[in-house]
């Protein structure tokens, strides 16, 4: 009999139409998007931008290093020359420069330099159409700085064969690129090498660069492997180095809830009252690349957001009595309702960012701006609905609170750090985040828009 | 045209399958709206926002069910959704507010859809709520408790009370229809 009532209800309101005003549809075709929400090109371009990321790491990692390699190839070669030749002829040159260096009317004395290669820019080209280059400095008195000029004198006629070899390969020299180069020697390592070139001037110096010469390497003492550590030639800022970062640190991530219709004033307020931010936390991984002064980082990092609901309220309660499906009696109790709810959410975020560092003393310095993807989260808790009772979110007035979504975000970091060797370093990192869109499901009212502001704390690790 | 093709094109931005399934669609969801939300104007804007939602999220319909219920889902919950946010449901009305009466079902074969509605848009909000989810459209108490965040006790209540409004007013419409006894 029940089932017959309700079946004659839907049936007669079932069906019924309205006439529906116009003015609907024009409203409604304004918001109906122009194209389909296909997100199936976003995989192939996540595979994309790891391709190009691994070329680009092989590109510097293996292709950009084997040329680096093939160039320092003959560097090496040339500075064994020289330093077979050095040793060669190095005691009886400074037996004879003891004599000479002794000799207080020697108040200066020149040197040849000859290379045997048809294309080096003649600066004074002799007969034998070689390079003559005559160079006048004074010289110096004590054995101690013998000894120590001989070495330095080595270190300055092996980098002068360095760069002599460059000027070969290179086939251009420009006349102004000369000086740039004695101005990187230090004024008293010039001094002194040229002191000792000058003492054993007389000497017969087999300075030109013959290919049986260019082969031996007995005695290649300074750039052993291209993967030396010893950098002190390396006469440029842009180093090339990878690396690793590692953070954890507190957050402070409070939220703005906007009105979307207008109309819910009263509603945003007591969720205002009744909600608070706590401390949550951050951690993180980031890889690093870095030229110069310039890193760029990215990474993957987890951001806890935690909130608490703490609301009182009178409620009262209407308890029906029902016996044999007949209603006995209804009653009400009134009472103080105090909730208090923990609320978390969980945030995964793919960061990418770029920093510019200052180097003082013992401390560097950065400015490191960003941006990042907020790529999948969690969320648990509680808020109060419009009826103003605690729901959980997973149920807000017949809706999800929060959805999975894909949030851009801004963040401004300023790193401060130290070393703690050749490959640590520490850094502790305050800054800020803006996440650019609300959390919450489109179809919730209110917008709850974060901002973080973030103290990290970790360490570099340097390959 | 298929719901099927029709949605396909949807989602391949042509307005006129667009207005087409508006066209096909809107009238009857206007009749809903008008069954939940006393006034007219609030009723249309209710029906305006449930389809620019249907619009914006017509890629998330799957096709193991018809369109029209998936439709109708959005729309009752636009409704809800409506309602919730003008304030919040009364769940408490005062006993004085109308007689206690024994609810006869065969009253209700009687009515007509305009009086029903009628009748319907007289009821207070809760009432007129709980008694659209429940007989109309089939939910459990639990359900609807779910949905309206309420207790599943008020819930059975405001039915009950429903019910009786509804007899209450069909007899003082129609005199001359006997209550039973």
């Amino acid at each position: 009999m029940r089932q017959d009532w309700i079946d004659h209800l839907r049936s007669l309101s079932e069906g019924h139409e309205k006439q529906v005003p116009d003015a609907i549809w024009d409203q409604v075709k304004q918001h109906i998007p122009r194209k389909s929400k296909n997100r199936k090109w976003l995989p192939w371009m996540w595979l994309m931008a790891g391709t190009m990321l691994i070329s680009g790491w092989y590109y510097v990692a293996f292709i950009q290093s084997a040329a680096t390699s093939e160039k320092q190839k003959p560097i090496n070669s040339i500075q064994t020359s020289i330093n077979e030749s050095m040793a060669s002829n190095s005691a009886n040159r400074l037996n004879d420069a003891n004599s000479l260096v002794n000799d207080p009317k020697a108040e200066k004395a020149s040197v040849d330099l000859d290379v045997d290669h048809p294309s080096r820019v003649n600066r004074m080209p002799n007969s034998s159409g070689r390079i003559k280059k005559n160079i006048s400095y004074p010289r110096f008195e004590t054995g101690g700085e013998k000894w120590l000029a001989t070495q330095v004198a080595q270190t300055s006629i092996e980098r002068r064969a360095l760069e002599t070899n460059k000027h070969l390969n290179s086939h251009s020299i420009r006349e102004a690129d000369v000086p740039e180069r004695e101005a990187d020697v230090p004024e008293n390592s010039m001094e002194i090498a040229h002191a000792v070139i000058e003492s054993v001037s007389n000497l017969p110096l087999p300075f030109s660069l013959k290919p049986d010469q260019l082969r031996s390497n007995a005695l290649n003492l300074t750039y052993k492997t291209e993967k030396s550590k010893i950098d002190c030639y390396q006469f440029s800022d842009s180093k090339k180095q990878w690396g690793l970062e590692f953070y954890v640190g507190p957050t402070y991530s409070p939220y703005q809830l906007q009105d979307k219709q207008g109309d819910l004033k009263n509603y945003l307020e007591k969720r205002e009252d009744t909600e608070s931010t706590r401390t949550g936390l951050t951690a993180g991984i980031r890889g690093l690349y870095r030229k110069g002064r310039w890193t760029a980082k990215l990474g993957l990092e987890y951001h806890l957001l935690y909130e608490q609901l703490h609301s009182s309220s009178r409620e009262t309660r209407i308890i029906s009595v029902y016996r044999d499906g007949k209603l006995l009696y209804v009653d009400t109790l009134n009472g103080l309702r105090v909730v208090k709810h923990h609320n978390y959410h969980h945030l995964f975020n793919v960061p990418l960012m770029l920093n510019f560092q200052w180097n003082w003393k013992h401390v560097d310095i950065g400015l490191q701006p960003g941006i990042g993807l907020h790529v999948w989260s969690t969320h648990t808790g509680k808020i109060l609905n419009q009826l103003l009772e605690p729901v959980y979110f997973d149920n807000v007035g017949g809706i999800k609170l929060f959805d999975h979504k894909i949030i851009p975000y801004l963040s401004f970091h300023v790193p401060i750090g130290g070393r703690l060797n050749d490959d640590w370093s520490w850094f502790v990192e305050p800054g800020i985040q803006f996440y650019l869109k609300p959390f919450n499901a489109s179809n919730y009212p209110i917008d709850q828009k974060y901002s973080s502001y973030q103290l990290r704390l970790g360490f570099q690790k340097i390959f | 045209m298929h719901d099927v093709e029709l949605v396909r094109k949807c989602l391949e931005g042509d307005q006129k399958a667009c207005k087409q399934l508006y066209a096909t669609y809107a009238p009857n969801m206007l009749g809903i709206c008008h069954r939940y939300i006393a006034h007219s104007a609030e009723a249309e804007d209710a029906l305006q926002d449930g389809f620019i939602k249907i619009f914006q999220n017509l890629h998330r319909w799957k096709q193991t069910g018809p369109l029209g219920a998936w439709i109708r889902k959005i729309i009752v919950n636009t409704c809800l959704t409506k309602i919730q946010s003008s304030g919040p449901i009364e769940t408490q009305v005062s006993d004085d507010f109308m007689p206690e009466l024994h609810v006869d079902p065969d009253i209700f074969f009687s009515l007509d859809y305009e009086a029903f509605e009628a009748i319907l848009k007289s009821m207070p909000t809760g009432y007129r709520t709980v008694f659209n989810l429940s007989i109309l459209e089939g939910y459990s108490y639990e359900e609807i408790a779910s949905l309206l965040n309420i207790k599943e006790v008020s819930c059975r209540s405001q039915l009950h009370k429903a019910k009786q409004f509804l007899s209450q007013r069909i007899h003082s419409l129609y005199p001359h229809l006997k209550l039973p006894a």
